[in-house]
């Protein structure tokens, strides 16, 4: 089917999108409504690719998404979420509600002051002053939500609609919000330091992981949350705190699919028998997933897919100029590659029927046969 | 080792007209085809010893070299790169390249040895920091031309008391929007 026919009024929909370093989440809620989740940028026009697929549907999409999420600031998750939310003018803008302290906001002032730029804080910025602007014009919207753990997002009620839709986050914990705070403390500018760039290597445990309920089937989408052994933080946290019980049929695999967000519980307890798993690579600093992680991952699942496969062609440049790269930069790679995407839809009408799986942009389906493949 | 590269850091920073980073940011990002001239020392003129000397009635036409208005070298870029390094590990440090010749070319990647930056820069190399990677065509004042690559980490000052003290009022008015926001 072609990528650009939109979906049924009856029909839930996962598109996951990935270029190899972030990714965006566009779900279809039914009845022409969508959430978006995440960000990241198509390669040729620079805009946000949940821009560019809900406008080639040529139906005013855009204006009928109802909820934006950040699950968290790193700069591969929100590229392009400022221009996603200034082109939907009914979308609430949620992030972790450890983006509400004040640290925080003295790290997103800290953008608008310093020389250096300080990456996805940048887009968080950008962010703030549509919010703003958007308290000022549409006051009846409530332009801002936080996310914490079973807190409902978004609730769109079956009188009226084909089915019933929610969204609800499951994280961050209160645990892992103070540790986050503690985190950003440490990069708050302070007097004599250097105004250097953040580049953010520490755990993802406060991002925001999500749970949809969509008439019969539910989705589970991991964000980047990683896994630790302690009770109140990461995925255990969320498997003590859960309240929905109904196992999913689809699940966007965490943290790239990393060792360090995997959660064997996750698949006996909140997951379907051989659920439909999506994993975005990402190909900044240690590549993910490795092959020991797709392994790992098509031995749960016969259904996984990636948006997008690690190697990418380098733009054509001078000989001289490439010759010249060559001798001084080792290990060149390309980060930003086709965002690829993989797209399921559902009637949910039906509890038994099967999903339609789609690929696009060189995302594939992962067997174990090729699970090994480049 | 000593740098393999040649750097033009310090003698372009030494230019009255790029002290302002700001500037030095304008220049790269608006026009990246001649940043024009910088100050460096003419090149010597060798001669070959085991050629064996022209004779005396032959006459040498002396050919000018083409010079600019200041008679100093030009450099012409011909690939410029922002980058943020990412890590520093064992000698070498990670950076992510955003290509500011053709801003539409994915970001990328790489890995540099340490002594491909200056002695004087290494200080400089420290994760989050930002440098400017520059391939080019140097002219020399006698003409001569040559490939020169250049990492010119970039002097951000510090963090100051009053810019600190902005960043505090800002962050007292984002809580006020986020507040009400809600």
């Amino acid at each position: 089917m072609s990528r650009s026919i939109p979906p049924k009024a009856d029909e839930l929909e996962i598109s996951i999108i990935g270029p190899g370093r972030g990714e965006c989440i566009i779900v279809h809620l039914g009845d022409g409504e969508w959430c978006v989740i995440d960000s990241c940028n198509a390669r040729q026009s620079n805009e946000a690719v949940a821009v560019e697929y809900l406008q080639s549907f040529g139906n005013d999409a855009l204006s009928k998404v109802r909820l934006i999420v950040a699950t968290h600031w790193h700069d591969d998750h929100i590229r392009g979420l400022a221009s996603t939310y200034r082109q939907a003018p009914n979308a609430r803008f949620c992030c972790s509600t450890a983006l509400s302290s004040k640290e925080f906001k003295t790290l997103l002032a800290s953008a608008g002051v310093s020389l250096s730029g300080r990456s996805g804080v940048d887009e968080m910025l950008e962010i703030s002053e549509l919010i703003r602007q958007r308290r000022e014009s549409a006051p009846e919207l409530g332009p801002l939500q936080y996310a914490i753990e079973n807190r409902a997002l978004l609730h769109l009620p079956k009188p009226g609609r084909s089915f019933s839709s929610s969204v609800t986050a499951l994280s961050p914990s209160d645990e892992t919000v103070s540790i986050a705070l503690a985190q950003v403390a440490d990069l708050l500018p302070k007097v004599g330091e250097p105004q250097h760039r953040i580049v953010n290597h520490s755990p993802n445990h406060a991002s925001v992981v999500l749970w949809i309920e969509a008439g019969c089937r539910r989705v589970l989408l991991g964000a980047d949350l990683e896994h630790t052994n302690r009770n109140g933080q990461g995925w255990k946290a969320i498997l003590s705190s859960r309240q929905d019980t109904v196992p999913a049929s689809l699940f966007k695999v965490p943290h790239h699919g990393s060792e360090n967000a995997d959660c064997p519980d996750i698949w006996t307890e909140m997951l379907e028998n051989d659920p439909v798993a999506v994993v975005t690579p990402f190909t900044a600093g240690v590549r993910l997933p490795k092959d020991a992680d797709i392994e790992r991952l098509a031995a749960r699942t016969t259904n996984l897919y990636r948006t997008s496969v690690a190697s990418v062609k380098p733009p054509v440049r001078e000989a001289s100029v490439e010759r010249k790269m060559r001798q001084d930069a080792q290990e060149r790679r390309i980060l930003d590659g086709q965002p690829g995407h993989v797209r399921v839809r559902w009637s949910v009408q039906d509890p038994g029927s099967m999903p339609q799986i789609e690929v696009f942009n060189g995302a594939l389906r992962v067997s174990a046969a090729s699970a090994l493949a480049p | 080792m000593p740098p393999k590269l040649q750097t033009i850091f310090s003698i372009g920073r030494a230019s009255s007209e790029w002290k302002k980073e700001d500037e030095l940011m304008y220049r790269w990002g608006s026009n990246t085809d001649d940043l024009g001239a910088f100050q460096g020392s003419p090149a010597m003129a060798h001669e070959d010893p085991k050629k064996p000397p022209l004779p005396r009635s032959v006459a040498i036409k002396p050919v000018a070299p083409e010079l600019t208005a200041a008679g100093q070298p030009t450099l012409r870029t011909r690939q410029l790169w922002e980058g943020t390094v990412t890590e520093v590990r064992d000698g070498h440090f990670l950076a992510t390249l955003n290509d500011r010749t053709n801003p539409q070319n994915p970001d990328e990647q790489a890995l540099f040895d340490v002594y491909e930056v200056p002695q004087d820069d290494h200080s400089f190399i420290k994760v989050g920091s930002s440098f400017y990677w520059t391939i080019g065509t140097e002219r020399t004042p006698a003409g001569q031309v040559k490939n020169i690559s250049a990492i010119n980490f970039r002097r951000i000052p510090a963090w100051t008391r009053s810019a600190v003290t902005k960043v505090s009022a800002l962050a007292n008015h984002l809580d006020d929007v986020f507040q009400s926001a809600l």
